[in-house]
């Protein structure tokens, strides 16, 4: 079991924060559904060196990323795919397009690979920048577990709008209507194509921002921030992210 | 709208960007400094709160990128104007998904 402590934090961290930390490092260093913890646990490891990658920096800077050749300094076994979605989710996502993403499918990621990667570099990410922002030493990557994927595809995963299938709101099963169904926004069904990992997510997202009912209410005040100085810190950090969503 | 000058009408908005920005920036000194406002201003809870809406926002980002998801249907006619204004119609990840 993995054990998450903020010990070392400037203030006290609320428990219900604390928990969707600790389920969150559990996930990634757990069996996921089509990578093993060895493998999810690599993905953490990854999106730290990211930010030390000298391929990544240059890229950074050029006007046209996608003109740069270069190599990932990378410190795992990942595939060559798998770490180029990786730095590229670290240091540049602004600029991703459609065709990189699906050069990488073409070139040996799974589909399903890609949006699980995606789950689990994104998780890692969002718990790095919280130690961060605390101004403390980022939590210690947890040991992989032992235990084989479930290798489960969602029967009502389609291709879409998006870059890769998803669950539209109208295949949504009775079961995850909540979940991906009507009147959920698009972000919440981005993993649907690996729901576990979406689901995770939210998981986290619901405690450290809001939660799906908390969203739709503007008259409740859920935490020790207003809504609209909620929404001022999201709104910036998603205008220098350059994230039009 | 409030009358708070620099704030955008929201309580302590300048200070709350200044920390947006600090917690994605390369700036150790202006994100301790940005911190420790934070803390006194809006206290331990507010800051905690502060630092899960930064950590995030700065993953959910990445995430829309990443898969290219489009801006809600219900979303679209009413945010057209400010899109267009604020030139986010022109990112990369809109002119993408």
């Amino acid at each position: 079991m993995t054990t998450v402590s903020y010990d070392d934090a400037p203030v006290p961290i609320r428990q219900d924060l604390l928990d969707a930390h600790q389920r969150a490092w559990q996930r990634i260093a757990e069996p996921g559904t089509w990578l093993d913890g060895s493998t999810r646990t690599a993905i953490a490891h990854e999106v730290r060196n990211a930010r030390q990658c000298k391929f990544c920096a240059e890229r950074k800077q050029a006007l046209m990323p996608y003109s740069l050749e270069g190599a990932h300094q990378t410190v795992t076994g990942l595939s060559e795919a798998q770490v180029e979605l990786i730095h590229r989710l670290a240091t540049d996502s602004a600029r991703l397009k459609r065709s990189w993403c699906r050069n990488l499918i073409d070139n040996g990621l799974s589909e399903e690979e890609y949006v699980e990667t995606v789950g689990v570099a994104c998780t890692t990410i969002s718990l790095d920048t919280f130690a961060h922002a605390l101004g403390i030493q980022l939590r210690e990557i947890p040991a992989a577990q032992e235990g084989n994927p479930s290798r489960i595809r969602p029967e009502e995963a389609r291709q879409g709008d998006p870059w890769v299938p998803w669950i539209a709101p109208e295949d949504a099963s009775e079961a995850d209507r909540d979940t991906f169904g009507p009147g959920i926004s698009n972000i919440r069904r981005a993993l649907s194509l690996v729901p576990d990992d979406a689901r995770g997510f939210f998981d986290l997202v619901g405690n450290q921002y809001l939660d799906a009912e908390q969203m739709k209410d503007f008259v409740t005040q859920f935490r020790a921030i207003t809504r609209a100085q909620i929404e001022l810190i999201a709104g910036r950090i998603s205008a220098i992210n350059q994230c039009a969503y | 709208m409030g009358t708070a000058e620099g704030d955008g009408g929201i309580p302590n908005g300048a200070m709350l960007v200044s920390f947006a920005e600090a917690i994605v920036g390369d700036d150790t000194s202006r994100l301790n400094a940005a911190r420790d406002e934070v803390r006194q201003v809006l206290g331990e809870d507010g800051l905690v709160d502060c630092c899960g809406i930064a950590a995030t926002f700065n993953a959910i980002d990445r995430v829309a990128d990443s898969i290219g998801i489009p801006i809600d249907e219900i979303r679209l006619e009413p945010t057209a104007e400010f899109r267009r204004e604020l030139g986010i119609d022109e990112f990369p990840s809109r002119l993408e998904s």
